[in-house]
């Protein structure tokens, strides 16, 4: 007989049992009379012998080790029947718990689909890039005849394979699309284990050119996006970067490639590469893109592999025409997680996010035990009845604790629900971001598992004090109904106070850092006065062909510039490789007279209208004018930074420099300009800036164009399309957007948080509110009888209005002095997310501060003022 | 407690309903009826308690129950020693019987021999 079948046979083992008890008696009884008893003294006797027949059931039902079960499924019983008598209690507790494991639940599923995922691949821990180390920073790149060395080691690398980002041009109708892809190398579906929804992967052994290599492999998104989940989607034919390829297979939604957020949509075998640049495989005098991915044979540990490794690295570097490169180590990084820009970008802020939400369930927990504590009391009788009559305490405690745990996982319920809505809502704005994030966050196991463990944690928390403070109780004053706080001292600390005032100082600490991140946001945004990007609307000019003649960009810059102009309704207009916080890094080696330029330049290839169109201040010489033509003398024009390293307090007006690259072409500086920033975050680089046709040429197949214009970004984009179709039909707009909305994409991280905190920071003010207003107003109804007659005996109103707000003033002043000293304890945590204010910033702590005094004062002042409304006679008459 | 009779030692209850039941199938009011019997003038078995260490052993696994037609014309539930009772059994009289041999070696030894 099992314990599952005793449990649920549970009726018919008590009717047996007691069929069995009764035939003991029975028995013993007819020996009894044939003993020459009567019937009745046989029956006496027998049943004096037996013992108490209650005390022997119960002590059989607890044989059967079915108890704890019957007594929870009795608990839950009795916990639901209590709940759904109090439905106001009950809801607004699911609605406080559902909020706090919402918001709990939805930011853990961010934080676990960036920090956390792994890569779906079979065996992913045993999954390594290749880097290599020169001082503080690792390089997971590489260049095709080092793999091919490392390929050679079989005994140490079970696999090894490799792929390069890019995006792709993909002919859309009419339209031509940009999407993000892969080149991998034609071992790389195999060799890792991809699993495909629909066809297979790559099967070429060698990365040369050859008619099999025009295949493509989609990813599920883009399958179901680009082809509406065809299923007869092999076979059929897609035209990437000009090149018709047939696609042979769909990966499973699972598989994102190893960049988490930057899914690759369209993967194209490492041949395609080579036949566009033929040198590829026999390129040794640089890194290329290509990020090696090894798997480790089994029982090779990482250090043996690091070991191989580093051999092969330094046989390669000591040969002579490798030696071009400096480098310190060699290390296999865990690809385990895939590469780590998403997770160095947005961990310190997901964790941040964490903490506070973490903060605000704390708050939403204090709250749920006062209402419990004030429901304690109300309880109080009937607990003290149920001790009284012999009741264990822990069978009492553990009832109120299935009440709350029922109540919480009632919560739980609810969060998940909403976590789910709201982790939507914000993935919805990291894909507003400069670089779109894509990031498939689902409600897998971990986070329902986090979800489950949260609400079990919070239950249990939630009901353990108030149900060992309710148990713990004077039977005798409780039962004969007596207030158990009968001429209490004011103003003293009971552990509801100590609630409160602990909300109110995590409050000051989520209200602190929500105002440090909305002043970052603020001052990153702030303009330095070095440029205007109000009224700017950029777009991205595309060419539609590859292998681009040298004047190309010149001259479809000038066609499309001049048709412009004739649009009176539009501003100054130009061309440029980049604008103002585009976050372009790139510098360029340049020389300025004969002394290099310590760290290069960001060359900045513009029309002349540049300066205008951002209203760029010119601090001396000249801008350019349309004088300065391909053929005029070369001419430049050079930033203050620049200015200030190259020059010192000479004046560069006349001086010439030259790039690195081109020797020979002198330019001369005519003008020199303010520092524009190119990321909010750091200081303008120094720059030069040259004329479109002069110097310079473009690598892109891009360019990006600024139009500033009052009139709407769709309209501005319709008049550059009409310009466009007439005067140069191989070019594509693409990427509209406002100068204004670039600069939210660039400071989506910064905007999210100030977002997120600051509604957090509310969420906990309201939930502090309503806790110091629960508690005073418990209070003044307690001391209702002491309030009505210090009145009846001449208190003035106004002095017991003033004693009840001094007490919610005492408990907000402990709890902003705890939160101020918190705030300053856990600084360090959030100061790397800030720009421009320190972590310790007195005038946001102050402001912090002054928020919470005023919520506080507010808090106690209603049930201040019921307080002074008692009437003397009412209370006198009741008692 | 009147009786001069002492108590059960603790856990030997249990070994004593195996014991009587290994003779073979036995309802509850035999087994207390045997106990009461072979225990007569020096041991007291509650008979209530009798039943609690009837359904442990079950659950254990020691004892089957079984519900028969009895001598009465009524069904009883008859229990009846298991394959791993008969172990148990075997067990537990050997540890008992090893526990007995060593008191007795003790209190044979005549004082002052034992330091």
């Amino acid at each position: 007989m099992t314990w599952w079948y005793r449990l649920v046979r549970r009726r018919q083992l008590e009717q047996q049992l007691d069929a069995e008890l009764r035939d003991h008696l029975q028995r013993q009884i007819a020996d009894y009379v044939s003993e020459g008893l009567s019937e009745a003294d046989a029956r006496r006797r027998a049943a004096l012998e037996f013992g108490g027949l209650e005390q022997i059931r119960e002590q059989c039902r607890d044989a059967r080790g079915t108890r704890f079960v019957e007594d929870a499924v009795q608990d839950t019983r009795y916990a639901l029947r209590t709940l759904v008598k109090r439905p106001g209690f009950t809801t607004a507790v699911i609605l406080l718990l559902g909020l706090g494991i919402g918001v709990n639940t939805a930011i853990f599923s961010l934080l676990h689909a960036v920090l956390f995922r792994e890569v779906a691949v079979p065996a992913p821990n045993e999954i390594y890039f290749l880097a290599h180390r020169h001082g503080e920073r690792s390089h997971a790149t590489s260049n095709y005849p080092l793999l091919e060395r490392v390929r050679d080691r079989s005994d140490v690398f079970d696999i090894l394979t490799a792929y390069s980002r890019t995006t792709f041009k993909v002919a859309a109708g009419d339209e031509v699309e940009r999407v993000a892809g892969e080149y991998v190398m034609g071992n790389y579906h195999g060799a890792l284990g991809v699993r495909f929804a629909v066809g297979r992967g790559f099967s070429a052994e060698s990365d040369r050119p050859s008619s099999d290599a025009f295949v493509a492999v989609l990813s599920h998104r883009y399958w179901a996006r680009a082809f509406n989940r065809a299923p007869d989607v092999v076979g059929r034919q897609l035209t990437v970067d000009g090149r018709a390829l047939t696609i042979v297979g769909v990966t499973v939604p699972a598989f994102e490639g190893f960049t988490p957020g930057h899914p690759p949509d369209i993967t194209l075998p490492l041949a395609m590469k080579v036949a566009e640049r033929p040198d590829y495989l026999t390129m040794h005098d640089t890194w290329t893109s290509l990020v090696p991915v090894v798997r480790l044979k089994p029982g090779v540990s990482e250090q043996q592999a690091t070991t191989a490794l580093d051999l092969i690295f330094r046989q390669y570097l000591s040969e002579p025409e490798n030696a071009w490169y400096k480098t310190d180590s060699t290390v296999l990084l865990s690809a385990r997680r895939g590469s780590g820009e998403l997770r160095q970008r947005y961990s310190a802020s997901l964790m941040v996010l964490m903490g506070m939400v973490l903060v605000v369930l704390v708050i939403a927990i204090a709250n749920f035990a006062l209402l419990q504590l004030a429901r304690g009391s109300a309880r109080a009788k009937e607990m003290s009845i149920r001790l009284s009559i012999g009741a264990g305490r822990w069978r009492l405690v553990r009832q109120l604790m299935t009440e709350s745990v029922l109540l919480a996982l009632a919560g739980g319920t609810l969060g998940v629900i909403l976590a789910s809505w709201g982790t939507s809502a914000i993935t919805s704005f990291f894909r507003a971001d400069h670089f779109p994030v894509v990031l498939n966050v689902q409600a897998g196991g971990a986070v329902l598992a986090f979800a489950l463990a949260t609400t079990l944690i919070t239950g249990l928390v939630c009901g353990l004090t108030p149900a060992l403070a309710a148990t713990r109780l004077d039977l005798v004053s409780a039962l004969k109904d007596l207030p158990a706080s009968t001429g209490a001292r004011v103003g003293r600390w009971t552990v509801r106070r100590a609630l409160v005032a602990g909300q109110v100082a995590l409050c000051l600490l989520l209200v602190t850092g929500a105002g440090l991140l909305v002043r970052t946001l603020h001052n990153l945004q702030a303009p330095d006065g070095s440029f205007s990007g109000a009224g700017v609307t950029l777009f991205g000019i595309e060419a539609r062909g590859a292998d681009l003649p040298e004047d190309y960009w010149p001259r479809a810059c000038a066609a499309v510039l001049d048709r412009l102009s004739q649009h009176r309704e539009l501003g100054s207009s130009a061309c440029a490789t980049s604008t103002p916080l585009d976050l372009t890094e790139s510098r360029r080696g340049a020389v300025a007279g004969t002394t290099p330029i310590a760290g290069g330049v960001l060359a900045n290839v513009v029309t002349p209208e540049f300066f205008g169109a951002f209203s760029i201040p010119l601090v001396r010489g000249r801008g350019f004018t349309s004088q300065d033509s391909p053929n005029a003398p070369l001419v430049g024009i050079i930033n203050e930074r620049l200015a200030r390293m190259a020059f010192g307090d000479t004046d560069p007006l006349g001086r010439t420099f030259h790039f690195r690259s081109a020797p020979n072409q002198a330019i001369t500086i005519v003008g020199v300009v303010r520092d524009v920033r190119h990321n909010p975050r750091e200081a303008a680089s120094p720059t030069v800036y040259t004329v479109l046709g002069q110097v310079g040429e473009i690598d892109d197949d891009w360019i990006t164009l600024a139009v500033r214009s009052s009139n709407d970004r769709r309209v501005v984009a319709d008049t550059l399309r009409s310009v466009i179709a007439a005067v140069r039909s191989d070019l594509i707009v693409t990427r509209p957007r406002t100068f204004d909305e670039q600069m939210g994409g660039l400071l989506t991280r910064e905007r999210v948080l100030a977002l997120l905190s600051g509604w957090f920071g509310v969420l906990a003010l309201v939930l502090a509110c309503v806790g110091l207003y629960g508690v005073m107003s418990q209070d003044v109804t307690r001391r209702r009888q002491e309030i009505g007659i210090r009145l009846a005996l001449g208190a003035e109103p106004s002095r017991v209005l003033g004693g009840v707000i001094r007490e919610a003033a005492l408990v907000g002043v402990v709890g902003i002095l705890v939160g101020a000293a918190a705030a300053m304890a856990t600084s360090k945590l959030i100061s790397g997310l800030l720009f421009d204010v320190s972590a310790r910033d007195p005038l946001t702590l102050a402001g912090a501060a002054a928020i919470l005094a005023i919520t506080t004062l507010l808090a106690g002042y209603l049930p201040a003022r019921r307080a002074a409304r008692v009437d003397p006679t009412m209370v006198l008459r009741s008692n | 407690m009147t009786s001069p009779k002492s108590d059960l030692p603790q856990g030997t209850l249990d070994l004593l309903i195996l014991k009587v039941v290994a003779v073979g199938p036995l309802h509850g009011y035999a087994i207390a009826q045997r106990m009461q019997q072979i225990s007569r003038s020096v041991v007291q078995v509650q008979q209530g308690t009798l039943y609690p260490a009837l359904h442990r052993l079950e659950n254990r696994g020691f004892l089957k129950a079984e519900w028969k037609l009895s001598d009465t014309g009524r069904e009883a539930k008859f229990y009846r020693l298991t394959r791993p009772g008969r172990a148990h059994l075997e067990q537990e009289t050997a540890s008992w019987e090893r526990l007995i041999d060593a008191i007795a070696l003790i209190l044979r030894t005549p004082e002052g021999e034992t330091s």
